[in-house]
């Protein structure tokens, strides 16, 4: 039977981070991934834009808020052309990226780190545990296999390995659970189209078509912007749910309906833009692989990121990561619902909101760990899954480390990270 | 309930009011500013961009039943709550004086 130190559930941002942070630190990792392709939401959802790698400011320049994986991995991005930025929109600040660029890089992180073992198209199906988690089942395409790790990352997003592990965790009702986004690319779009200026004129225009009944309401939300490859815009449309049905995001047949829902409605939204200048040779150059869900579980932890955390810039003493993006309410499709921290500091996220409270080497990162819905809608932000995944991959690595696994405080997981993982942040920064 | 504008004909206590409805719709819907939203505090500085600007509209309308035309998609009519309520009491006057708002 294969054993591995760390398993890490699930290969979006948060999960590559754990698995390299784990591997780096001498961990033998395991990376498990469902689709073909590493990143999550970045990549499979068709996300073009990292979101909380910055620190709010008042200053002229922006400031990078986590200094190991998320800044080495944002300045690979940029340093190879696969992300423009940081750029202003609003009072944040963001870093515009390429989903192809996103997934090459995470292939050269997961390639060129020793001990990590990467499978794609396999999916954690079982979990046999007691206070610890034993043995995982991965399965792909009806061949299951049982592997024994000592510690586990859950990164899926959805909470699925804790679930399976019967470990307990939290489920906003339907009507609060924030609305998943729907993102296609139009390519053949004319030049002085994509220009920022006309954004707004276009999203007026769809608005108010809308308004008078020659567009569906779905539709009323739908922003664009040119993705910075020539002829290409990005469109993003939120998605209610099925009609007349409770939005369950972890239910398949709910799942079916925004994907069906979500071509459909970027069908005819591609259509009506023909009609806008610049586009009469436009057309849908790629559908997502899937629909952005932005919530589902949110696991129960040791401790818990609670909303007015987030609003006070709460540093305490074991934070492992910080968080700096307001909170992004997403409960309407008519756009985000922001609201920011009182004094613009960022959060530190506890260690103890990365461990599950029900297993002791069960290890939470990424959308699904322990914070407070509102908290959520600020931490599952890429930037931020890129820090709490590699405080996660530390936590856990030192975990697997012990003969009897157990505490580890979050000075020793900082304290591991400077060790670990700066050298590589800053040689990205020297080679930009 | 708020109360709607007062329909006096004197523009300054209209504009007052909207000014005041608009901080109110802002900052309630849109934009949670801890410090508090003034009537001249900045927009964009406090994170209105394109995005926040649609909802705006939308709720401008459901609001006041006026949907903003993109001719007065102009910077400077969002630069705080005080430029939107002068531009709205414009809009509104001119409703009530029968002009057809433009619906593009």
């Amino acid at each position: 039977m294969l054993s591995c130190d760390v398993l890490v559930a699930g290969g979006g941002s948060a999960g590559l981070a754990a698995a390299v942070a784990a591997a780096r630190s001498g961990a033998r990792t395991l990376l498990v991934e469902r689709q073909g392709v590493l990143g999550g939401m970045a990549t499979s959802a068709l996300v073009h834009s990292i979101c909380g790698l910055y620190l709010l400011r008042d200053t002229p320049e922006a400031t990078l808020a986590n200094p190991g994986f998320a800044s080495e991995f944002a300045r690979r991005l940029i340093h190879c052309g696969g992300a423009e930025g940081p750029v202003r929109m609003g009072r944040v600040d963001v870093l515009l990226h390429q989903p192809t660029a996103f997934a090459l890089l995470c292939d050269q992180l997961a390639g060129e780190t020793r001990e990590i073992e990467l499978r794609l198209h396999s999916e954690v199906t079982s979990v046999q545990a007691d206070a610890e988690v034993r043995l995982v089942e991965v399965s792909c395409r009806g061949r299951r296999e049982p592997i024994a790790t000592r510690a586990v990352v859950d990164a899926s997003g959805d909470g699925t390995l804790a679930a399976l592990a019967g470990a307990d965790f939290e489920l906003e009702s339907a009507e609060r659970l924030q609305r998943p986004a729907f993102i296609f690319a139009l390519q053949g779009v004319a030049p002085a189209a994509l220009a920022e200026a006309g954004r707004l004129k276009l999203m007026h225009r769809v608005a108010s078509a809308v308004r008078q009944g020659k567009l569906e309401t779905a539709l009323r939300g739908a922003s664009l912007r040119g993705s910075g490859r020539p002829g290409e815009m990005m469109v993003t449309i939120d998605l209610e749910g099925p009609p007349g049905r409770i939005y369950d995001p972890l239910d398949p047949s709910c799942l079916t309906v925004l994907e069906t829902e979500g071509r459909r409605l970027a069908t005819v939204l591609a259509a009506f833009l023909r009609q806008a200048n610049g586009f009469a040779a436009s057309s849908i150059s790629a559908f997502p692989a899937r629909v952005g869900v932005r919530e589902s579980r949110r696991i129960v932890g040791r401790q818990r990121i609670e909303t007015a955390d987030v609003l006070a810039g709460a540093q305490p003493e074991d934070g492992v990561a910080l968080g700096t993006w307001p909170i992004e309410l997403r409960e309407r499709t008519t756009g985000p619902r922001l609201r920011f921290p009182d004094s613009g500091r960022p959060y530190a996220i506890p260690l103890g909101a990365l461990r599950a409270r029900d297993l002791r080497n069960l290890f939470v990162a990424g959308r699904c760990i322990a914070a407070s819905h509102d908290a959520q809608a600020s931490a599952r932000v890429i930037g931020t899954c890129l820090a709490t995944g590699e405080a996660a991959g530390l936590a856990a690595a030192l975990f697997a480390a012990r003969p009897a696994g157990g505490e580890m405080d979050a000075a020793e997981v900082v304290a591991a990270r400077t060790r670990v993982m700066l050298p590589f942040a800053e040689r990205a920064a020297r080679a930009a | 309930m708020r109360p709607s504008p007062a329909k006096s004909s004197c523009p300054e206590r209209d504009r007052a009011t909207l000014e005041r409805e608009l901080v109110e719709l802002i900052s309630g819907q849109l934009l949670d500013v801890a410090q508090g939203l003034e009537v001249d505090s900045s927009l964009p500085a406090a994170g209105l961009d394109s995005m926040a600007i649609m909802q705006l509209l939308v709720l401008i309308e459901e609001r006041y039943g006026l949907w903003l035309p993109e001719a007065d998609l102009v910077k400077e009519n969002f630069a705080d709550a005080r430029a939107l309520a002068a531009l709205l009491a414009e809009r509104l006057a001119g409703a009530r004086n029968g002009e057809r708002s433009n619906g593009r």
